[in-house]
């Protein structure tokens, strides 16, 4: 690690107004591991531990998260469990229980791919090094993404929480310099295109503050489903949060976003739609698989993403579609 | 006589470990000490032409960066000093042999100041052709003796009984590259004072490590301690020592200070070892009835390009059924990787994993149950040279372990039986390990006060050293256990052989005997009850009887698996092993070396794989997040079963076979073969994740 | 305040000394604390405590027998014998160089102890035995420093185990290493140090943590236990016991991280079936694969709750 300026921010005021190289230090759990690894050499850490901002409330119709609640808060609140157990069925699959007690919300979204390529210093990564190439085109790509990729990155998003979220339509409460503004979370992460490096629409100096979670029948009825290699302590080949809201034996309407093979969490609308006025079967939950899956570019390794993906989401959707009022 | 041999006393050094006061190498408090971390190469292969340790040196704190331009030159001999070393590279040329090998270390009086300067030396290396891909080089295959047997064995002729074959078998089955990743990182402190070297090492065997230093420092070997009085894992990797102890040594001369290096956790991943990578090919034939009349055994694995190592997979087939004509081919090809190693029962367990999957294949063609086939060509005498088994309870350990585990007879196609959702499969395998026992000496010492002290230069990984030889000293003496303490890991102590193969027990708890015989002697031949203490010394060999049978460990092993059938998640829901393992030591931590097997027989089936990127000749999964080891909730039930006395008086004087490695044997086989009974899919190559259940 | 085990250097100045920064790096190379004594003045400098007053030591400076030079230092080994004694010449001046000089001395030092060392093992036997005394009878105070911490370096303040413990580091050091290399709390395990094994795990403020994550310059203020926290004296915590009776346990690398792990799992309550446990308990790796017995210590705590 890189020798850097430590600095406590006492409000968040003092945070906003750092300086536009400073790197928001929270749980640690993501920054800290790639400080170590000098993927990410910041010279200036800001801490917010000590910022008030762990609230888990229910407020008009919602979930108002704090950006300093740690994942196992979240996850273990009653009314995550009771009124959005998908989130909570999502954080909970991921990493472990020491990990989730450190790692916030916030940090869970802003954290970087677990891209092996990106986290060895010896090979070339467009990511870290703009410009320089991928090895990992040609490489070893079982966990990486085949949608969203581009001739210049493939690494997939790594975060459980974040397809939740997606799914549940979260926004996202940021604050910079010059004031307050909210945004979808789907807005947040950036596609690589042409700039891997940008991974994140939020301009320096601005800072989350807070996660909405829009709450009622779909939100109730949300899963999660994770396939992996192990069966626990293990990053997702392939996942996805699915939430259907059923009436009058049919469908009222869906929501579902993949995880593990995007290189952000893969919600497509139009396989949404597709479902609207359907029953809840393995048929009509594969057809709409099939359209979320459209544009989909394997690799060598990660051909069986496109299959597994499918099944993937006909589970979780059909777990949530049976899930009880 | 006590009996305390066989008791199930808790671990002698459990207190210690588990108050946190078992102190590991990199933990000893030595005065003065700076730390070291290695620069590795990120290049496959080449010469380094400039190292650039400029920026690495301003840095505060930072006392020296090491290379093979800066590095002082061992003025001894570093290449093997016996056959159980191995090639390293301690910064003494500019050739780089394989990703990921160290090629400079960076000396700092904190931690945190060596890592960072190790990423700012700067390493150019001009690049040559490499290739990691066994394909390449198949075509240069050569064969390779391993345990003193030769490359090539035939008896009878296969090919003759192949065309013949009522029923023929022939399928190729792939382990893959495997890496030990025990918890504690390898680590050296290593400590000079004048031309004397004390060093604090992750070894599993002291000895060769002293050997291995004295011989590169050309100073007497008595001028060299190695300590280890707690290792954390070594399952092979730890068995010689590799690039790190010298160059911690070297550091610590040369700047003349302590000096210690923990490899980080990626610099695990080639530089100290691995499983290979084996292709196998089983050939086999069965009449109807279920007799075996072929069996040929072909196995190739790789190896790096400076130093051989053979993964001897083939030779399970020359020892585990009954067949008239029977073939075993081993063959190596050199690769630009890091030299692999021993790894939990090298050669059994992916030997192994072919033969029982192979055997199964054939029982199930025939549509006779598993263990039957198997008692069909049950070898009452080695069928490889015809000796005579020293003991082989294998019969009854089928019998143990169907009862227990609740086997049902198996004579038609898989049913596909499922269970809240999932297919559930059961699948069985044999298991094997040979015997082996080897020289070691011990030392035994009464006190006045009637406690007794034994010693021997072993090193406890894990299989309860400290305590079962105290059991075998008290059972010796006749005095109660609790007045025994048995000591080890220090050269001053008499030599012990490396702990691994399965040796330490046998070798050590037989020369532990000899040495309190030879106390008790003493004692009795006093006419008076001392008041210094008395010592005697004791060593024990490999008797001449040995070499007349055929010396193996043997067991049964079964698995139940369920698999989620669209997902194609795999979980082990349950296993049972039943095991013969000569006379066991104590029933409490045998029973946790067979859970330990049988654990890794799950990380070996479902989880490991160290995947190399061909382009970069460089392992990719190279941390615990990407290289699956089993996590707490892949191990479910785990019930091993052992016959607690199985007499065997040729083995050893002690009559112990060594439990530590059996446990893997033949429990990848019994889960992929529960796998095929689940889901009606035959899968042969190593690790079976989701994609490959599709 | 406790006098720590291990070499200690003694300081014996005409006028009380400067202290810096640099001290630090010299006492950590050198494994040893200073005791730095003026005839009016006794202050004690660890390698990473802040400066405490423990008063003037009469009886040290007696046995001193203090000789012309200004600036006289004594090297004690572990076991209080004198390893080195210089005195300093005015050249030398400042006590850091002094320091200095007594490090690079003791490295070259030759093994054996010679007539000379021998005279003075006499002295200190009792000047190391004065010295336990003097420091046993201190009390902290906070030492003026007209310097301040030098840039970079943070003073943190860490509860461990109980006890308060003052460390000035570099930000970018992490809790274990400061467990491990600062404190001397070697329990705490090193397994892959990017919290991807868990044998690291030790309790802040009551939860479990992978302390290979957690920069110390974060948790001023916190309290940390670790598994030397666990017993009472030689009274081993229920958890431990357990672990050994079960044989929960073979090369004891993850142990200490298990330990803490399980313990904090029954705290966190609602402890549902074994697979439960097994799932709540995958963030502790176990190569040598103990888990089933892990599993029975866990329940038998559970159960006897």
């Amino acid at each position: 690690m890189r020798l850097f300026t430590f600095q406590r921010a006492a409000s968040l005021e003092q945070a906003v107004s750092a300086p536009p190289q400073a790197a928001f230090l929270a749980g640690g759990t993501n920054l800290v591991d790639l400080m170590k690894i000098e993927v990410l050499n910041p010279a200036l850490v800001v801490d917010l531990s000590r910022l008030q901002l762990r609230q888990i409330e229910v407020r008009d119709g919602a979930l108002q998260i704090g950006a300093l609640a740690s994942n196992t808060a979240v996850a273990e609140h009653p009314e995550v469990r009771g009124r959005a157990p998908g989130l909570s069925e999502a954080l909970l699959s991921g990493a472990s229980p020491q990990l989730r007690n450190a790692a916030t919300v916030g940090g869970n979204l802003l954290q970087r791919t677990r891209c092996a390529y990106y986290r060895d210093l010896a090979t070339r990564c467009n990511k870290r090094e703009p410009g320089s190439g991928c090895d990992a085109l040609e490489g070893w790509t079982r966990m990486h993404a085949i949608l969203g990729t581009s001739d210049q990155c493939i690494a997939s998003h790594p975060s459980d929480m974040c397809v939740a979220l997606y799914a549940l339509d979260a926004t996202v409460r940021v604050r910079g310099p010059d004031g307050e503004r909210e945004l979808a979370v789907s807005d947040l992460h950036l596609l690589p295109g042409a700039h891997p490096e940008r991974e994140f629409s939020l301009p320096p100096g601005e800072l989350i503050t807070a996660v909405r979670v829009p709450l009622g029948d779909l939100s109730a009825r949300s899963r999660y489903v994770k396939v992996r290699d192990r069966q626990s302590y293990a990053f997702a080949l392939t996942s996805c949060a699915a939430a259907v809201q059923m009436e009058g034996g049919v469908i009222r309407s869906a929501r579902f976003a993949l995880g593990g093979v995007g290189t952000k969490p893969w919600r497509v609308p139009e396989a949404e739609r597709s479902l609207q006025g359907e029953r809840a079967t393995r048929e009509t939950f594969a057809r709409a698989a099939e359209i979320a899956l459209q544009g989909a570019k394997p690799r060598r390794d990660n051909a069986f993403k496109v299959e597994l993906a499918k099944r993937t989401a006909v589970r979780a959707l059909m777990l949530s579609a049976g899930a009880p009022p | 006589m006590s009996n305390e041999v066989g008791k199930p006393y808790p671990r002698a050094d459990g207190r210690a470990k588990v108050t946190g006061q078992a102190r590991y190498s990199y933990e000893w408090p030595v005065a003065g000490i700076a730390y070291g971390v290695l620069v590795t190469s990120g290049v496959a292969r080449g010469r380094i032409t400039a190292i650039d340790a400029r920026a690495a040196e301003r840095e505060p704190g930072v006392i020296a960066v090491l290379s093979p331009s800066t590095a002082m030159k061992l003025p001894g001999d570093v290449s093997p000093a016996d056959g159980g070393d191995r090639v390293v590279q301690a910064l003494q040329d500019d050739r780089v042999l394989y990703s990921n090998q160290p090629v400079a270390v960076a000396i700092a009086d904190t931690f945190e100041r060596a890592l960072h300067a190790a990423g700012l030396v700067r390493v150019r290396v001009e690049p040559a052709p490499f290739t990691v891909r066994i394909e390449d080089e198949l075509h240069a295959a050569f064969p390779y003796d391993a345990r003193g047997q030769p490359a090539d064995h035939q008896r009878g002729d296969v090919e003759a009984a192949l065309r013949r074959a009522e029923h023929k078998l022939e399928a190729e089955y792939e382990t893959p590259p495997e890496i030990h990743s025990p918890l504690e990182p390898h680590a050296t402190l290593a400590v000079w004072n004048g031309d004397r070297l004390t060093v604090y090492d992750a070894t599993q065997g002291i000895f060769g490590v002293r050997k291995k230093l004295a011989r590169a420092f050309a100073v007497p070997p008595g001028n060299v301690r190695v300590i280890t009085k707690f290792v954390g894992g070594g399952f092979g990797c730890k068995g010689s020592a590799w690039s790190h102890v010298l160059i911690a040594a070297l550091a610590a001369k040369q700047l003349g200070r302590p000096v210690k290096i923990a490899l980080t956790r990626p610099q695990m991943f080639g530089m100290v070892g691995g499983r290979p990578l084996t292709r196998q090919k089983i050939s086999a034939a069965a009449t109807s009835e279920g007799k075996l009349t072929a069996l040929r055994h072909e196995s190739t694995s790789t190896t790096s390009r400076f130093d051989d190592f053979l993964e001897p997979a083939a030779l399970v087939s020359r020892h585990q059924y009954k067949c008239d004509n029977l073939e075993t081919k081993q063959r190596l090809v050199r690769l630009d990787i890091g030299t692999p190693t021993y790894m939990r029962a090298p050669g059994e367990s992916s030997g192994s994993f072919a033969l029982e999957s192979a055997i199964d294949e054939l029982a199930h063609e025939l549509g006779i149950d598993p263990i039957d086939f198997r008692l069909n060509n049950y070898a009452e005498v080695d069928p490889a040279e015809g000796k005579p088994f020293s003991s082989k309870s294998l019969r009854r350990c089928y019998e143990l372990g169907a009862e227990r585990f609740g086997w049902q007879k198996r004579t038609r196609r898989p049913e596909l039986v499922a269970r809240a959702g999932k297919l559930v499969g059961t699948g069985m395998a044999t298991a094997s390990y040979p015997a082996n026992f080897t020289r070691a000496s011990a030392l035994a010492r009464m006190n006045p006060d009637g406690t007794v002290l034994v010693q021997s230069g072993a090193v406890d990984i894990g299989g309860g050293t400290y305590t079962v030889m105290a059991q075998v000293a008290a059972e010796t003496l006749g005095v109660p256990y609790e007045s025994v303490k048995f000591d080890l890991g220090d050269t001053e102590m008499p030599e012990a052989p490396r702990s691994g193969g399965s040796i330490t027990a046998a070798s050590v708890a037989s020369a532990v005997e000899a040495a309190c015989r030879a106390l008790r002697e003493k004692l009795s031949a006093l006419r008076a009850p001392p008041d210094a203490p008395v010592e005697a010394r004791g060593e024990a060999a490999p008797s001449e009887e040995r070499k007349k049978y055929a010396l193996h460990s043997f067991g049964a092993q079964f698995a139940e698996v369920e698999v989620d059938p669209e997902l194609g998640m795999v979980r082990v829901t349950r296993m049972v092993g039943a095991f013969a393992g000569g006379r066991i030591l104590n029933a409490r931590l045998a029973r946790s070396q067979f859970i330990g097997g049988m654990v890794w027989g799950i990380g070996m089936a479902l989880h490991e794989h160290a995947v190399y990127d061909e382009k970069l000749g460089r392992i990719m999964t190279r941390d615990l997040a990407d290289y699956h080891v089993p996590a707490h909730k892949d191990v479910v039930a785990i019930d091993p079963i052992f016959i607690a006395v199985e007499k065997d008086e040729i083995v050893d004087p002690v009559g112990v076979k060594g439990i530590g490695e059996i446990g893997i044997t033949g429990a990848a086989a019994a889960i992929a073969n529960a796998v095929f009974n689940a889901t009606g899919k035959r899968i042969r190559s190593l690790p079976i994740t989701p994609d490959k259940l599709l | 305040m406790e006098f720590p085990p291990g070499p200690c250097l003694l300081a014996f100045c005409a006028a009380p000394p400067h202290f810096e920064e640099a001290f630090r790096a010299e006492l950590r190379g050198l494994g040893a604390p200073l005791l730095a004594l003026t005839p009016a003045t006794g202050t004690f400098f660890g390698a990473d405590d802040e400066p405490r007053a423990v008063g003037p030591q009469p009886e040290l400076w007696r046995l001193h027998r203090a000789g012309r030079a200004a600036l006289t230092v004594v090297l004690l080994d572990e076991r209080h014998r004198v390893r080195l004694r210089r005195e300093a010449p005015e050249a030398e001046g400042t006590l850091l160089a002094a320091v200095r000089s007594a490090g690079r001395a003791v490295r070259s030092a030759p093994r054996g102890i010679g007539r000379r060392e021998l005279l003075l093992n006499s002295l200190a036997v009792a000047l190391g035995a004065a010295v336990l005394q003097a420091c046993a009878a201190s009390r902290p105070i906070s030492v003026q420093q007209e310097s301040g911490a030098a840039p970079g370096l943070l003073d943190v303040t860490l509860v461990v185990n109980g006890q308060r413990r003052a460390l000035r580091v570099e930000p970018r050091v992490v809790l274990l290493d400061a467990l491990r290399e600062n404190l001397g709390l070697t329990g705490a395990k090193k397994g892959c140090d990017m919290g991807q094994c868990g044998a690291c795990t030790v309790l802040v403020d009551g939860q479990r943590m992978n302390s290979c994550l957690k920069l110390v310059a974060q948790l001023d203020g916190a309290s940390v236990t670790t598994i030397e926290g666990l017993a009472r004296g030689d009274e081993l915590h229920p958890m431990q016991q357990a672990f050994i009776q079960r044989d929960a346990l073979q090369c004891g690398y993850c142990t200490p991280g298990q330990i803490l792990s399980a313990v904090a799992l029954l705290r966190e309550g609602k402890l549902g079936d074994d697979d439960e446990i097994r799932e709540r308990m995958s963030g502790n790796l176990c190569r040598c694969g103990a888990y089933p017995n892990i599993l029975a210590a866990i329940k038998d705590v559970a159960g006897s709750v």
